[in-house]
């Protein structure tokens, strides 16, 4: 029994399958351009997103250096402090930004503002939640359509 | 008589000579278009080649085909027949047309192209109707006639012939019995057991024909095979 066909150009004239050839060829490299292009725009993008990302690290590394005060240089004080700041700002998420960030030996000053209410709450045990630190008295700023900025006052254990 | 190519179309039959091609190419841009080849005879062959890619595969053939027909201007196509360890058995169909200049010229400008002798279009016909799978066929096309060995839906053998040929096959039918089984196992297929004879009088075939085969009767017109 025969196999079933293998040519896949049945009796077509030479001329036509070159030219057969030809457009495959085209639509080869049209392809490959496309997908050039494609690579180039979602590389730019990219750049242009890890960019953004970037300076938001900065502002943050910015943040976290021109307003904390550390007055204490010995270093494992330096160290354990270091530590208790990567907490805090790890508790940062959406609705919960830091205005003011004041430190000394002794105690943390943060002037935060919740874009909702319910966030406190969380936030406050989540502070309550690191070892060495305590939460000393919290004060409501600032109250206008569910948001609300506190000063919390934090001491070190 | 003057080479002709006729157009067909589902309302008419135009029919145009060969200097009239390029008139013919303009009437024919960018369409796709299907060329029926009538009386050519195509040749067959059981070629044995190593075993290799598509496109090299091509390119053996085509090298195959230079030095056979010392050209390369002709239309064939091929099927794999067996398959071993290091070489491959092709059954390659050459049709060495003398209107392959007249096609370039006249088909050039076409969108697509398809290229079908008649021996195939009857077959595929055939085939539609599912008859005739494994097969010799005789069939008298417009005073010309086709011998043709089917396998599989696939004709393996064609001669072609005049009408007043088929009184002398009829008579020598016992050599071409011969010639079709030894031509065929060459292809590793044994000679089919039904016979069908398209558009030729019952009269005509002989009782030992009838005997021998399972014989089928059919009238089918060229307009039924262009248009199933």
């Amino acid at each position: 029994m025969l196999k079933k066909a293998i040519n896949v150009y049945p009796f077509l004239p030479l001329w036509y399958i070159e030219k057969l050839e030809k457009e495959k060829e085209k639509n080869y490299k049209l392809c490959l351009s496309l997908l050039f292009v494609l690579f180039s725009i979602l590389l730019i993008f990219n750049y242009s997103y890890n960019k953004k990302l970037d300076s938001k690290e900065v502002q943050c590394a910015n943040y976290e250096v021109d307003k904390v005060e550390i007055r204490d240089d010995k270093k494992s004080n330096v160290n354990k402090e270091k530590e208790i700041i990567e907490k805090l700002l790890s508790l940062r998420e959406e609705g919960i930004i830091y205005e003011e960030f004041s430190m000394n030996n002794q105690e943390i000053g943060l002037l935060i503002s919740f874009q909702d209410r319910k966030l406190i709450n969380k936030y406050v045990d989540n502070i309550k939640a690191i070892n060495k630190i305590e939460l000393k008295d919290m004060n409501l700023i600032k109250e206008e359509e569910g948001k609300c900025s506190f000063q919390l006052n934090l001491s070190f254990k | 008589m003057d080479k002709e190519i006729q157009l067909f179309s589902r309302k008419r039959i135009d029919t145009f000579k060969y200097n009239q091609v390029l008139e013919l190419s303009q009437k024919l841009k960018n369409k796709n278009i299907k060329v029926l080849l009538n009386r050519e005879d195509i040749y067959t062959s059981a070629l044995t080649l190593p075993l290799c890619s598509k496109d090299s595969l091509r390119e053996l053939i085509d090298n195959e085909i230079r030095f056979y027909f010392k050209k390369s201007e002709i239309l064939y196509d091929y099927t794999l027949l067996k398959k071993e360890k290091q070489k491959q058995r092709i059954l390659l169909s050459c049709i060495n047309t003398d209107k392959y200049e007249a096609m370039k010229k006249a088909f050039e400008l076409c969108k697509s192209i398809e290229v079908a002798p008649i021996q195939l279009e009857i077959v595929n016909y055939l085939k539609s109707k599912k008859l005739a799978k494994d097969a010799i066929l005789v069939v008298d096309m417009e005073g010309c006639l086709y011998f043709l060995a089917v396998n599989s839906y696939r004709f393996v053998l064609s001669y072609i012939g005049t009408k007043c040929n088929l009184e002398i096959i009829i008579k020598n039918i016992n050599n071409i019995k011969e010639f079709y089984t030894n031509t065929l196992s060459k292809f590793y297929i044994n000679l089919p057991k039904e016979l069908f004879l398209i558009n030729i009088k019952d009269e005509l075939i002989p009782e030992e024909l009838i005997k021998e085969f399972n014989c089928n009767s059919l009238n089918i017109s060229k307009k039924e095979i262009l248009y199933a």
